[in-house]
């Protein structure tokens, strides 16, 4: 069963409509990514999710129900938004004993968390002291207090160095690995394609696809790019199957709409010397840019349209579809 | 609700406004009574002082720490409004999205804290008058004797005081236009009201607070034809905080928060 549920959630602020008619789930024990441009109503949908904005129209239930019912919200959902602030003069360890004591969760826990993103040296300090990073992680141990089933993270990235990026992608797989749910919004496609299982794209408030994130690269043909010493020869035995393939230099071949697996058979068939060969596109950019041109909504939900060429057809570095499982 | 209380208290403590707010207001009463005590042990009595050492005399002294009324005041609308301007509000609200106990637990808390503030001041009141008085070589600044007249009253204004500023801040959102607001009508707005138009005078919260804590029944200056009977005082104080909450609750608190 679904953790979320939206559906034909809509939100007005005045006579602008932030949010129109979105529906998605979000399923348990996967990540899944909600992404889109900036402004396309990803704060407002999450926000409403955990009843800090009201709907205009529609619902945004957890488990069943509305977040305001929830009766340990803590327990059940851990949220890192942004603009969520720290009172200046209060030290991470407060902080969080003050959210501790709010949800009626043990004082213990605030040093458990506080270690969990690695802020137990610094735990005394003020948090105005704190880089954007360091909020960023307080927010994160905030979020995990109550050791809940559903993370919903705005943006969680922003402010994160490299480093801190990638210790936050094994964080949201470890976390999801346990079989919760994660939520991530993120207008970083090529990042969130890093870490996400499922994707849910919106663009102007409304949905523009969702499913799981190989479904939905695999309906974006890509191309092979191949280095051989044989470049003309490869060139004919691909034209003789149909396929057009460009120089992009005097040894690498680009067989555009091709995959591997249509490359790599006729390549064994006729014994030409390959050195190298990726596939490249079909990538998150691709996908949303192909969706977003076709008008926002064409694609409805549960897409797993046709050339759904499954996970492994694009596992190359470069390929913004590479899977981290 | 109880967790939610302590969780304000412990936000209170956790706060370095707080203690700024409670030692200013303590100070800011010892040195008034400092002053008071000077003057009404110079040879000449100042016109309007009791005699020192009286009953009077050692009740309006005491009474003084009631100026930190105005401090808890500006704790209680922080207590609130400090959470909008900080951003912490969204924190808050996703542990509790029951709003409305948010609220009510500032209000208990910012009492509990006025309380406090009371408490606060009057030792310093009692060890500033004691000293001074020592200084001055006047024979009795012990004012401990009043604390039986005084305290009780002082104590509930000091909280009430507390329990408006959070109601307040419930309302308002804004902490600085909240404090401004505040301020400007208890210490200059209410006595020129109470100059045009006494029976209005009476009902406003300065006036209210007044019929049941000492600092005026020492002095006797104000006549008590225009003041409300002391039960009557501190249910007109409660009611300002308590309707502001409501109305806050039902409106500001109530809107989206982005």
């Amino acid at each position: 069963m679904a953790v979320v549920e939206v559906r034909r959630l809509t939100k007005r602020f005045g006579r602008v409509t932030a949010v129109d008619e979105l529906s998605f789930d979000v399923e348990p024990g996967r990540v899944t990514g909600f992404l889109g441009p900036n402004g396309a109503g990803k704060t407002t949908t999450l926000r409403i999710m955990l009843g800090l904005v009201r709907p205009t129209e529609g619902s945004a239930l957890i488990g069943g129900v509305a977040y305001r019912d929830l009766r340990h919200p803590a327990r059940v959902v851990g949220a890192v938004l942004e603009a969520s602030g720290f009172h200046p003069s209060r030290s991470a360890r407060d902080h969080l004993g003050v959210v501790a004591t709010t949800a009626g969760i043990s004082r213990k826990r605030v040093d458990e968390v506080l270690a969990m993103v690695g802020l137990s040296d610094v735990a005394g300090r003020a948090v105005g002291g704190f880089s954007l990073g360091m909020r960023q992680r307080l927010e994160l141990a905030t979020a995990l207090l109550g050791d809940p089933e559903l993370l919903v993270l705005d943006e969680p990235a922003n402010g994160l160095d490299p480093q801190g990026i990638s210790w936050l992608r094994g964080l949201l797989r470890w976390l999801s690995s346990q079989g919760r749910a994660v939520l991530v919004s993120s207008h970083l496609l090529a990042e969130a394609a890093q870490t996400v299982d499922d994707v849910v794209i919106v663009a102007g408030g409304r949905l523009a696809a969702s499913g799981p994130l190989a479904e939905l690269t695999g309906r974006v043909v890509g191309s092979v790019r191949i280095r051989t010493p044989e470049a003309q020869r490869l060139q004919g035995v691909l034209a003789g199957a149909g396929i057009t393939a460009h120089y992009e230099s005097h040894d690498v071949l680009v067989a555009d709409g091709a995959t591997p697996e249509v490359v790599g058979p006729l390549v064994a068939a006729q014994g030409v010397v390959v050195y190298e060969m990726t596939s490249s596109g079909g990538s998150l950019e691709d996908v949303f840019l192909a969706l977003t041109a076709s008008g926002p909504g064409a694609s409805g939900p549960g897409a797993s349209g046709p050339g759904a060429s499954g996970p492994g057809a694009s596992a190359v570095p470069g390929g913004g579809s590479e899977m981290v499982r | 609700m109880t967790r939610l209380v302590r969780a304000e208290l412990l936000k209170l403590r956790t706060t370095k406004v707080t203690w700024v707010l409670l030692a200013v207001g303590a100070v800011t009463a010892g040195l008034l009574a400092a002053l008071v005590v000077v003057r009404s042990s110079t040879a000449a009595q100042q016109a309007g002082l009791p005699l020192v050492g009286s009953v009077a005399w050692r009740r309006l002294v005491l009474g003084l720490s009631g100026v930190t009324e105005y401090f808890a005041l500006v704790a209680g609308i922080l207590c609130v409004a400090g959470e909008y301007r900080h951003g912490t509000i969204t924190s808050t609200f996703l542990v509790e999205p029951r709003r409305g106990r948010v609220i009510a637990a500032k209000l208990g808390a910012s009492g509990l804290a006025g309380a406090v503030f009371a408490i606060a001041a009057m030792v310093v009141v009692i060890s500033v008058a004691a000293g001074t008085s020592a200084a001055e070589r006047a024979a009795t600044g012990n004012v401990v004797p009043a604390l039986p007249a005084v305290a009780p009253g002082l104590i509930l204004a000091t909280a009430l005081y507390g329990v408006y500023g959070a109601g307040l801040g419930a309302l308002l959102r804004n902490q600085v236009l909240a404090v401004v607001i505040a301020l400007s009508f208890s210490l200059i707005g209410e006595s020129i009201v109470t100059d045009l138009l006494p029976q209005v005078g009476k009902w406003l919260p300065d006036a209210a607070a007044a019929s049941f804590s000492s600092s005026s029944q020492a002095g006797q200056i104000q006549g008590s034809a225009h003041m409300l009977v002391w039960w009557a005082g501190g249910l007109v104080l409660l009611a300002y905080g308590i309707s502001a909450a409501l109305v806050g609750v039902m409106t500001a608190v109530r809107s989206d928060v982005t």
